[in-house]
This record gives structure tokens, sequence and C-alpha cells, in this order.
């Protein structure tokens, strides 16, 4: 049996806590150890469940965004969207591949923020759009994501970031 | 490195050679910008400067340090009270080519000793210093601005009606071109936003943006020195009063919106107060986000410059989540018990 990576991180900041704040009157150093740990227990929230909940999040996004480009929202508008419309393509496709096999967190971060560029540009064309058949009910869709979104997120930051900013 | 050695040849270049640099102490905490207290002997003399310069990372609020330079420059000419701006330099050898801005030192202090003391008499000292406050607010939001030169170099909405549409068009701007992450739920409060922006400012003013306590200069219960001006615009009054950090609630609210009232000439309409204060949350995402631009490319690793642009933007998003699609009174009602320590999002939103 190994630690995991959760109680290395707690052990860290006990330990700061515990042995070398005290210890600490300078308003600088006393600064950076009160950021170091909130970092710290941001990775304890974060590391054990990052991996699933953007897999989990990825999967939701593709759904989300394959029910806009299903009502050819994106390329009813200008040339430009077309390319959006393909880009949809690209990502539903990009998921499904990268359910196969073992994906590292980096790879399914990278395509979460892509995925999240897609379904801001798609805000845009709800707005844009406003009132013709058929945004309405996507630009519903779109904002449920969001509030899953920040549902998932919201352990790594609550309330690990109330405080004191510096 | 910033201290008493590398200082010495750039005040005595400025200053005279008979200047002797005898202290340096960077306040803090200084993340966007640093700033050092420099005292100096010249001949039998003693002078006190205040020397600034953009963070390693450059600033996190994106303006430049040139234009807080001018806004002091001009306003020093007129009844509003700042520190005597001295010189600019965009690109000196003492900082590693980041610009300075050196002013003179003012005697006092950002915080009030006692402020918070219980009993009748520390109350109404309370309320004096709100009106204080209010005071030196008013006589900043009725300068002419044509006649005392901002116009010059300060963006202006076309009308007082556009105040509010002219800032949102400026900040949302920027934040398309500086975010670090899609964040598309904050696109989404921008738009909800758009929907609720006031169009009954009183006037067109220059704003300060931050003000209230702990950013301006404190001497005698009065203030000596209004500071830290690189979020000064023009707009409408009232958004500073969603700035105003704790000025509000130093008394009674509308005794000190009253006092101000009466010295400005005008009203301040508290459904744009409202709006002002959920707005300035938004603005806080783009603002804070630029400043992790330098963390991600390595050019300024500090911890603490990492979690504002990172943990207190994401905290800020939440924030907004809470509130998206609310009525702005609403709205503005949570960013007030947010404000509140201890927060915890399930009271802000209950």
């Amino acid at each position: 049996m190994k630690p995991s990576v959760e109680q290395m991180l707690e052990a860290m900041q006990l330990a700061l806590r515990e042995k070398v704040s005290p210890v600490v009157s300078d308003q600088w150093a006393a600064s950076a150890l009160r950021s170091v740990d909130v970092i710290l227990s941001h990775l304890q929230a974060r590391t054990p469940v990052e991996g699933p909940m953007l897999y989990e999040d990825n999967h939701d996004l593709a759904a989300v965004l394959a029910e806009a480009a299903d009502l050819n929202l994106a390329g009813e508008i200008t040339s430009e969207n077309v390319a959006l419309t393909a880009a949809l393509a690209g990502f539903a496709a990009d998921v499904k591949a990268m359910a196969q096999g073992y994906p590292a967190v980096s790879a399914l971060s990278a395509l979460n923020v892509r995925g999240r560029f897609l379904l801001d540009d798609l805000l845009r064309v709800c707005h844009a759009r406003k009132g013709q058949p058929g945004v309405e009910q996507v630009h519903a869709a779109l904002r449920l994501y969001l509030d899953r979104h920040i549902d998932r997120e919201r352990q790594f930051f609550f309330p690990t970031y109330v405080g004191r900013p510096v | 490195m910033i201290n008493e050695a590398s200082l010495q040849g750039y005040f005595q270049k400025h200053l005279g050679a008979d200047t002797q640099v005898v202290k340096v102490k960077q306040t803090f905490p200084g993340i966007s910008r640093q700033t050092y207290l420099v005292w100096t002997r010249e001949g039998n003399a003693e002078g006190g400067y205040v020397f600034r310069t953009d963070s390693k990372g450059g600033p996190i609020c994106p303006v430049p340090l040139e234009y807080e330079w001018k806004i002091m420059s001009h306003l020093f000419k007129t009844v509003v009270p700042v520190a005597e701006p001295l010189w600019f330099e965009q690109a000196p050898e003492v900082t590693g080519g980041r610009p300075v801005m050196v002013r003179r030192m003012v005697e006092g202090s950002n915080e009030i000793p006692g402020l918070y003391d219980e009993g009748a008499a520390a109350a109404a000292r309370r309320q004096r210093i709100a009106f204080e406050h209010a005071e030196k607010l008013a006589a900043l939001h009725t300068l002419d601005l044509a006649a005392n030169g901002f116009t010059e170099f300060v963006e202006l909405p076309a009308s007082p009606s556009l105040a509010s549409r002219h800032d949102f068009e400026r900040w949302t701007g920027l934040w398309r071109g500086l975010r670090t992450d899609p964040m598309p739920l904050v696109t989404e409060a921008a738009y909800w936003l758009e929907e609720n922006l006031p169009k009954n400012a009183a006037r067109i003013s220059l704003c300060k943006g931050n003000n209230g306590m702990g950013e301006e200069i404190w001497k005698d219960d009065k203030i000596a020195a209004l500071s830290d001006w690189e979020l000064a615009f023009a707009g409408d009054p009232a958004q500073d009063w969603a700035l105003s950090q704790g000025m509000l609630t130093l008394g009674d609210a509308k005794a000190t919106i009253a006092h101000y009232e009466a010295a400005a000439g005008f009203s301040i309409d508290q459904s744009s107060l409202d709006f002002y204060r959920v707005w300035e949350v938004w603005k806080a995402v783009p603002t804070l986000n630029n400043g992790l631009r330098s963390f991600l490319d390595g050019s300024d690793k500090s911890v603490a410059r990492l979690n504002l642009g990172y943990g207190r933007v994401k905290l800020f998003e939440q924030l907004l989540g809470m509130m998206i699609g609310k009525p702005i009174d609403e709205a503005a009602a949570i960013v007030e018990r947010w404000r509140k320590s201890p927060y915890r999002p399930e009271n802000a939103a209950a």
C-alpha cells in the first residue's frame, strides 16, 4: 500500500501550517505561505477527480454540441460558421476516439477547452439569432450544460479560494 | 533588484549628485505593480518618494502605467488631492526596461487606526470619515473633463446614457482578447448584463475605479491623497460607488449618499448602483485573468499571480453562475452577501 497523492499533499500542508507558518513573521513570506496553502487545498480537491470529471464533461459537451449541430445552427448564419459546424463534428469525433484506451488528463483537458470554445461560439450565434426557430431550444441546452459544468468544478474552488486573495 | 544600491544612481540622475538613497521599502502586497517607498537625504534636507513600476510579468490590470501617470499629472492641477507626480520613464535601465513612475511621498497612511472601535463616538467618527470620502469623490466627479485636459487621452462615452454601454464594450472586448480559457459562462453573463445596462447616468465623470478603504492616504481622518489610479475611466459616477470598498457600510449608507449628492449636485440611482455592483464582479474576471498570462508563459511564476489569475477568477465565475438571469437587485444582494465574511456560496445564493 502506498500513500495517495492527496495524502501526500495533505502532509505537506500540515507541515507548513504547523511548523512553518507559526514562525513566519515577514508579511511577504506569510502571504506566499497562504497562497501555497490554498494551492495545496485546491490540488487535494482536484487531483482525485479531475480525470473522471473531464471525461464526463467532455461527453456532456459532445452531446450538447451535437444537438446544436443537428439544428444546423452555426452554418446558417455566415460562411465563417461553416467552419464552426465542421469544428463541432471534429470535436464529437475526437471525444468518441478518446473513449478508447486510457486518455491522459492533459489530453482530456485540452479537448475540454476546445469544446468549451465551440460552445462559446455557439452562445454568440444564439444571441445573434435570438427569436429564430430552434435557437431558444439550443440556447437552453447550452445554458443547462454551463450549470452542470460549474457544478462539476465547484469543489475545486469552494471554499478553497474564498478568503484573503493574497 | 530594486534596493538602496540600485536606486542610488537612478535618483541622483533625477534629483542631483548630492542625493543619497537612505532607505527603500516595498509596499505590500503589490502583485500587479510594485511600489517602493524611497527615503533620501539631499544635502541637508530629507526627501520621500514613491517609486512605482510594473511587476516582472507586467501589470495584472490591462492598463499601461503611463495612463495612470497621465491621470495623476492632470489631477494634480485640480482640487482633487493626489500625490505630486514627478516623472515617468517608459523603459529605464534600473528596472530592466519596465516603466517607472515616481511621485512625492504623502504623509499619512492607507489605514485608519481605531476605525472600528465600539461606542457612539467611534460610530460618529466613521460617519464623518464616510462623508469626507464622499466629498472627495464629489470633487472628482464634478471635474470638467475637457477644461482639465482629460479628453485628450481618456476614452469618452458618446453621451451619459451610453456610459455603461461604453464600459461594457471596452471590457468585453478586452476579455475576448486576453482570456486564457473560454469560460462560456462569463460570455453568457455578459449577455445577461448587457440586457440590464443602465441608461440614466447623471453625467460623464472621471471615475477612480477602486476607491475607499485601503486605497487612499489618510491623515487626521482626512484624505491627504486619493491613490492608485490605474482603473480610472470616464463614465457613470454611480459606478465608483459600486467600487467604494466599505465606504457605504462605514456609516449610514443613505446619509453618505445624500451627503455626496448635496456636494455633487446630482443623484445616484439605486438601480444603477445595483447593476454596477454586479458588473464589477464580471469585470474582475478579465482584470485578474490577464495576470495569469505571464504565469502561463513562464515570465512571472509567483503563486499570488497564479491564485488571483486562476483560482480567484474561477471563484468569480462560480459567483456569476449564481446570479445569472436573476433580477439585478437580487444579484446585487448576492454580491453584498458575498462580500461579508465568512462567505459560503450556499449562503449567498439562499
